[in-house]
């Protein structure tokens, strides 16, 4: 089992005439949480949108250097391919106005699962891995609309898993929760940590703190400082990380 | 690599199906002009356009269409000089004075007004209206089939357009305008005339050319109670014979092929051309607002 | 302050009367007509010079125009508003569809008439004929479900393309399983809008599709048919006062056909501004 899973070099990222990512490179641990933190219009959402080409989408973005996944370089490969083993969970909600079961079903469907009983199984087990099965486990015809937003953001979570990615980017999952949905929120991310390499963007560097293993501090495009999370908040080795946590922590 | 050849042939599909779109289009003027230019074989393009003679049947033909284009410019006229000024105040009313309940009961009545089929209008002319026009105007009508019935009938199909875009128009006019102009001190009439109605001139302008283009098209009303008279009118109680009204009603009797057949298609080319040009104004009305 | 309220009561009795004098006249056409609707002016064929009998083979014809209309416009429509909203970018080749769209949308319906006639009555051999007068009033009504197609879809939040091409989705399954499913309530609405426009409309089918008169019912598409808007055209401007009856019933059954229709889509359209209010 290797214990990297992202190999990142010289990465370069720019929308037009703007440079947002300057020449990032390092190593994401597989099966850790990283939480990516730093002011804002740093670069750490573009950064996380890079990893599953998500970037693609707009008109002017094109980028320079390698990320490789595994062993495969991910910046050439089907966008489709990439995008199956890197989930994402936006930062609203934003569950299929379908029913519950369609949701946590439409990923398998469309990557060709087609038994019934198979599918069922992917819904339960999705579900069940997000902490929702119980809550919900009557009520799957139900419109997930009607879900509350602690619900709705588990529910994305469940529908990201249903495809069996190997990696679960989340880009400020709880910035739209109240503080109860939250917590729900961050024990799911520590029990995922466990099968799942975790992540997650937040702008809530307390919550960065307690949940994240590694610690990836962005400023103004540059990859400044990328450590364990102890080592980071005990002795950052850049000033400019000091002055952003102490800037927090005052 | 079935996923793949789905998503090619879906692209190509919905591709295809927005081509089809201009293809149309294109067909349209092809197939109109096609058979209409060959009405010049027996008829000059300056006689077609510039006489008033359009005999079409007699033993001599004569195919001008002078007659039928002042009766489309009458009615048209005389339509917007009723709808236009009515459109304007209830627009204005709906945008500033009423209240929401209302104003959904009467975008309703107005969307429904702009839904009777034309036919029903028509005939609505032809039984009531022009009987009403021959019992009050008993000195100037000697018809009640004219351009008068017709523009009152066509008022009804054109003035929920200029109500909707005009509206629309004010509405678009950012609210800190209104609230600076108020805060001022103006009052609400004089914000309306002096501030929304002049940011609004280029939805304005839309709404009247999109709407005229509406009724120089419109052909029941007019082939039911315009008269049907070939003659450049003198009075709004004249009959006129508007161009689409020509075609409507003269293509059922016509000769596959013939000139008169011909003729009627380059009226159709004459509409086709008006309908167009307005189109395209209208669009870059919207667009260099846009900007 | 005055001025104002001078202003606003001129501007409301203006309008209220404009208001009252059109829901007069609809509902003195519907109410006017109503003794003549009963079971045998639904269900027959008109009799002695149209004086007496029904309409049914108008009925019948009306749904079978509409129909086909409705089996053109809709798929195609749908799938170029969906090339609009989900494909294209902004480009020339957007702009030519988006012109040939309005164009498509100010041309005036006797145009459509004199081009269906040239291009599937004649060239296409289909003659006068259900699909020669729906085919025209679909190309009609193309314009119309495509612009309330593609704001629909335009409607519809990015989060849920985004959520969707995240899971590995292609734009296909994406606009055909995501987007297109969650505008449809919106798409529908469109549709009965633009059935409310083609179901009155006389002048593309007067020398395309409608018969004046007919002894049954068309059995094919390739066979002419009555439609309500021309019989009523037939009834009003050719035949002599004694149909006046069946006149009067076919446009009340006409108007009420209209009323309900735009009725329905005004229903449809305030649950749609609740929704979004919620």
């Amino acid at each position: 089992m290797e214990d990297t899973i992202f190999v990142i070099d010289e990465l370069n990222v720019f929308y037009g005439e703007k440079h947002a990512l300057k020449d990032v490179t390092c190593e994401i641990p597989r099966r850790k949480v990283t939480a990516v933190v730093g002011p804002s219009g740093c670069g750490k959402s573009t950064f996380l949108r890079v990893l599953n080409r998500m970037n693609d989408l707009i008109p002017t973005y094109r980028h320079t250097g390698s990320i490789k996944l595994l062993g495969k370089e991910t910046l050439t490969m089907d966008a489709v391919s990439l995008r199956k083993q890197v989930g994402m969970v936006f930062q609203k909600p934003n569950p299929f106005p379908k029913t519950i079961q369609d949701n946590v079903t439409y990923g398998p469907r469309i990557h060709g699962v087609k038994n019934r009983q198979r599918l069922k199984e992917i819904a339960e087990r999705s579900l069940k891995q997000a902490a929702l099965w119980d809550e919900v486990k009557d009520e799957l015809k139900k419109n997930a609309l009607n879900l509350s937003g602690g619900q709705q953001q588990r529910l994305c979570i469940a529908r990201a898993l249903s495809v069996e990615p190997e990696v679960l980017l989340l880009d400020e999952p709880t910035s739209a929760l109240d503080p109860i949905a939250t917590q729900k929120i961050e024990k799911l991310i520590e029990e995922l940590s466990e099968r799942y390499t975790i992540i997650i963007v937040t702008h809530n560097l307390q919550q960065a703190l307690r949940i994240s293993d590694y610690l990836m501090f962005f400023y103004v495009g540059e990859l400044v400082e990328f450590d364990t999370t102890e080592k980071i908040t005990t002795n950052p080795s850049d000033p400019r990380t000091s002055d952003y946590l102490r800037g927090i922590f005052s | 690599m079935r996923r793949k050849r789905v998503e090619l042939s879906a692209k190509v599909l919905v591709t295809f199906a927005a081509l089809l779109t201009s293809i149309i289009v294109f067909g349209i003027f092809y197939f109109l002009i096609s058979d209409g230019v060959r009405v010049f074989g027996r008829v000059s393009p300056k006689d077609f356009l510039f006489s008033a003679r359009w005999y079409p049947t007699y033993e001599d033909a004569e195919f001008g269409i002078l007659a039928l284009l002042a009766g489309t410019l009458s009615v048209t006229g005389l339509t917007l000089v009723i709808a236009i000024p009515l459109g304007f105040v209830c627009a204005i009313f709906l945008a500033e004075f009423s209240g929401r309940k209302s104003h959904d009961a009467i975008k309703y009545i107005f969307e429904l007004m702009a839904g009777i089929p034309s036919v029903v209008l028509g005939s609505f002319g032809l039984k009531y209206v022009s009987r009403w026009l021959m019992e009050h105007f008993p000195l100037h009508v000697w018809t009640g089939l004219n351009v008068m019935n017709a523009s009152l009938m066509l008022s009804i199909l054109a003035m929920p357009y200029f109500v909707t875009l005009v509206e629309d128009a004010l509405r678009a006019v950012p609210r800190d305008q209104k609230e600076a102009s108020l805060a001022l001190g103006a009052n609400m009439t004089g914000t309306i005339f002096r501030i929304l109605l002049p940011q609004a001139r280029s939805g304005i302008l839309n709404a009247i050319i999109l709407g005229t283009n509406r009724v120089i098209g419109e052909t029941m009303v007019v082939l039911m109670v315009a008269g049907g008279a070939t003659m450049v009118p003198s009075t709004i109680f004249d009959p006129v014979r508007p161009l689409t009204s020509a075609i409507a009603g003269e293509m059922g009797e016509v000769e596959l092929g013939s000139t008169h057949y011909f003729a009627l298609f380059m009226i159709g080319v004459v509409l086709l051309a008006i309908s167009t040009v307005f189109t395209l104004i209208a669009m870059k009305l919207k667009r260099s607002k846009g900007k | 302050m005055k001025i104002d309220a001078i202003v606003k009561i001129t501007f409301a009795v203006v309008s209220y009367t404009l208001i009252g004098l059109i829901v007069a006249l609809i509902g003195f056409l519907i109410v006017n007509g109503l003794d003549n609707i009963d079971l045998e002016f639904l269900t027959a064929f008109p009799r002695n010079s149209m004086t007496g009998g029904g309409i049914w083979p108008a009925l019948v014809g009306t749904v079978y125009f509409v129909a086909v209309a409705l089996l053109f416009s809709i798929p195609v429509g749908i799938l170029a508003a969906v090339y609009l909203s989900e494909y294209s970018k902004d480009t020339a080749f957007k702009r030519l569809i988006l012109t040939a769209n309005n164009i498509l949308a100010g041309i005036p319906s006797v145009v459509f008439g004199l081009f269906g006639l040239s291009l599937f009555s004649i060239t296409f051999g289909f003659g006068t004929s259900v699909l020669a007068g729906g085919l025209t009033l679909g190309i009609m009504s193309l314009p119309y479900i495509i612009s309330n197609t593609h704001e629909s879809l335009t409607a519809v939040p990015y989060s849920y393309r985004e959520a969707s091409l995240a899971l590995g989705a292609n734009r296909a399954e994406t606009s055909f399983r995501i987007v297109l499913p969650a505008s449809f309530s919106r798409i529908l609405t469109g549709v009965i809008i633009a059935i409310g426009r083609i179901i009155g409309e006389t002048a593309p089918v007067l020398f395309t599709g409608a018969a004046f008169y007919i002894t049954r019912n068309p059995t094919g598409p390739f066979e002419p048919a009555m439609a309500l808007p021309t019989h009523i055209f037939v009834l009003s401007a050719v035949y002599p006062d004694n149909v006046t009856p069946k006149l009067e019933g076919s446009i009340s059954l006409l108007l009420i056909i209209v009323v309900v229709l735009f009725l329905l889509v005004a229903i449809r359209r305030r649950k749609e501004t609740k929704k979004l209010e919620v």
